[in-house]
């Protein structure tokens, strides 16, 4: 497969989706890179693959992978390792990427991102998983930062620090889920300015900017990070003060519950480059290799 | 690892894992504590959220049977499906498979016995729509390759293929309803057998005969030709043999035409 042209300066991504297929190959000329969740792509063949082939052949890709469970206690499920070698080997995206999460314990799959505990010893695993992945796919991977609904006790080590230290100790990139560190910062209490001056800027390879939902329960609110709606000012502005002090990053819009129009999602992109635009901050190619 | 430490991991991987999969609600709050209610709604939320996700690879695996026993029953089934067949593994499109088997004892369902076998057939689509790429032979070169040596020859089917075979008129059922027509449907009596076939970029449908079902299934576990075509057909009959022969060369299932001995 020949290499999808790079991504340039400003460059905005959106989820790729199965009813916007179709449009989103013809009329993506503003758009600069689509994301796909990896597992939606281990099936052998059909319809799925032969249309990433054809985004393949047009844009860069960002393959997202939400099942590896790197944050977990057990050892990586070394099959689905496999499985997400060979779809990287396949596509050769411009960028990989996982999360600071959990997803399977004991041998039950949970099919959520659940939030690891920050101690010393889940960041010494957390490095061993990101080195094993990284190892098998022979390249860097992004590790996101998840959100979160409660806090499950005092955490040793600050998100920022923990992913700092794994980006450090590893030598894997950051992908920065602005909407995620404001839903975190909103449930859990803590400043999301302060996070995002204390990320290593540098290690920042990625942003997801999304929408989130409000649920409203007997004596508290919760933010829930549901990629269903626009998004929102707060997170806007933290983006805004991101790229201002970092330069512009490959931003990705995700929505996908009650997924609009294709035309929204361009809105959403169009937003986020404007935004880094207007940032100014560093110039010239946006290496992503 | 430190006691702290390990404490750490039994409160997160543990602790909420179980809040997560309990039947019953989990209510980790003590109301004695501060920030007891945020605590319950966050696990809520947490819980919710794996449930949800469960439910909606339910609905995307099975449409028909969501609009055969319409939502709030496929949810209840969703829900203790989910409490009997825990999920293990990351390949979640594969959640569902056990659901067949699960029909078949769920004894809410007993008065739509057909249920069972109508997913089967929905697994078959995605299987089918899912399963790897593969050429079929063009006709003249099947038919060129089978007369080298009928005695000796295995016909490879598409990866594609399923084969699916009810008591019931599934396929009936299955079309009209995934076409969302609201028509009385008047069944047939009989049971069918279907072929689930992807020979390129769209998954067809196909009511079979069971001598054309037998014939497949005999291939599809790796006997010859002839021998697939004697287990189907009794009294050597020439004539059904060869209309045999004419319909699964048509079909558009075999992709090569192999030597076994």
């Amino acid at each position: 497969m020949t290499m999808a042209p790079s991504l340039t300066l400003h460059p905005v991504g959106v989820g790729l989706k199965a009813p916007h297929y179709n449009q989103a190959l013809k009329e993506s000329h503003e758009i600069d890179f689509f994301e796909v969740h990896a597992e939606n792509f281990m099936g052998d063949g059909g319809p799925p693959h032969r249309w990433l082939s054809g985004f393949r052949s047009q844009f860069p890709l960002s393959i997202h992978g939400v099942c590896l469970s790197i944050g977990g206690r057990d050892a990586l499920d070394k099959d689905h390792l496999d499985r997400l070698a060979s779809l990287i080997e396949r596509y050769r995206p411009a960028l990989v990427s996982e999360h600071l999460a959990w997803s399977s314990d004991g041998g039950f799959f949970y099919n959520d991102l659940l939030p690891p505990p920050l101690t010393a010893t889940s960041l010494t695993r957390t490095c061993a998983h990101v080195d094993q992945v990284q190892e098998r796919l022979g390249r860097q991977i992004l590790i996101e930062n998840p959100s979160q609904y409660l806090k499950l006790g005092e955490n040793d080590i600050p998100e920022p620090t923990f992913l700092n230290e794994l980006s450090h100790r590893t030598g894997c990139g950051l992908l920065l889920d602005i909407n995620n560190v404001f839903v975190s910062a909103s449930n859990l209490g803590f400043s999301a300015e302060e996070y995002l001056d204390a990320i290593n800027a540098d290690a920042v390879a990625e942003i997801h900017q999304a929408g989130h939902a409000i649920d409203r329960f007997e004596g508290a609110t919760i933010r829930v990070d549901n990629h269903g709606s626009h998004v929102c000012n707060e997170v806007m502005t933290l983006f805004e003060r991101f790229v201002r002090h970092a330069g512009p990053r490959p931003t990705l819009i995700e929505w996908d519950t009650d997924v609009p129009p294709f035309e929204t999602l361009k809105a959403e992109a169009g937003a986020a480059k404007s935004a880094m635009m207007k940032a100014g901050g560093a110039g010239g190619e946006y290496d992503a290799a | 690892m430190t006691p702290h430490d390990a404490e750490a991991d039994a409160r997160v991987y543990h602790g909420l894992g179980q809040a997560i999969r309990s039947v019953a609600p989990a209510d980790l709050s003590d109301s004695g504590k501060p920030h007891g209610a945020r605590v319950t709604a966050g696990i809520t939320v947490y819980r919710n959220n794996v449930r949800a996700a469960y439910l909606r690879v339910l609905q995307d695996t099975f449409p028909v049977i969501h609009r055969l026993v319409g939502e709030e029953f496929f949810r209840y089934l969703a829900h203790e499906y989910f409490h009997t067949h825990s999920p293990s593994g990351p390949l979640v499109a594969r959640y569902g498979d056990k659901l067949p088997e699960f029909l078949r004892s769920f004894e809410p369902a007993a008065g739509l016995p057909y249920l069972p076998d109508v997913a089967r057939l929905e697994l078959a689509w995605l299987g089918s729509y899912h399963a790897a790429e593969a050429d079929c032979m063009e006709l003249e070169r099947f038919f060129a390759l089978l007369r080298e040596d009928p005695e000796t020859n295995a016909l490879q089917l598409h990866p594609s293929v399923r084969l699916v075979k009810s008591p019931f008129p599934i396929h009936t059922i299955w079309l009209h309803n995934k076409s969302g027509s609201a028509d009385k449907l008047r069944l047939p009596e009989a049971g069918e057998c279907v072929v689930v076939k992807r020979p390129a970029h769209r998954v067809f449908t196909e009511i079979i005969s069971e001598t054309v079902w037998a014939v497949l299934i005999a291939l599809q576990q790796g006997k010859t030709f002839s021998a697939a075509i004697t287990t189907a057909i009794e009294d050597n009959d020439e004539a059904a043999t060869a209309d045999i022969i004419r319909k699964i060369a048509t079909m558009n299932v075999i992709t090569a035409v192999l030597h076994t001995d």
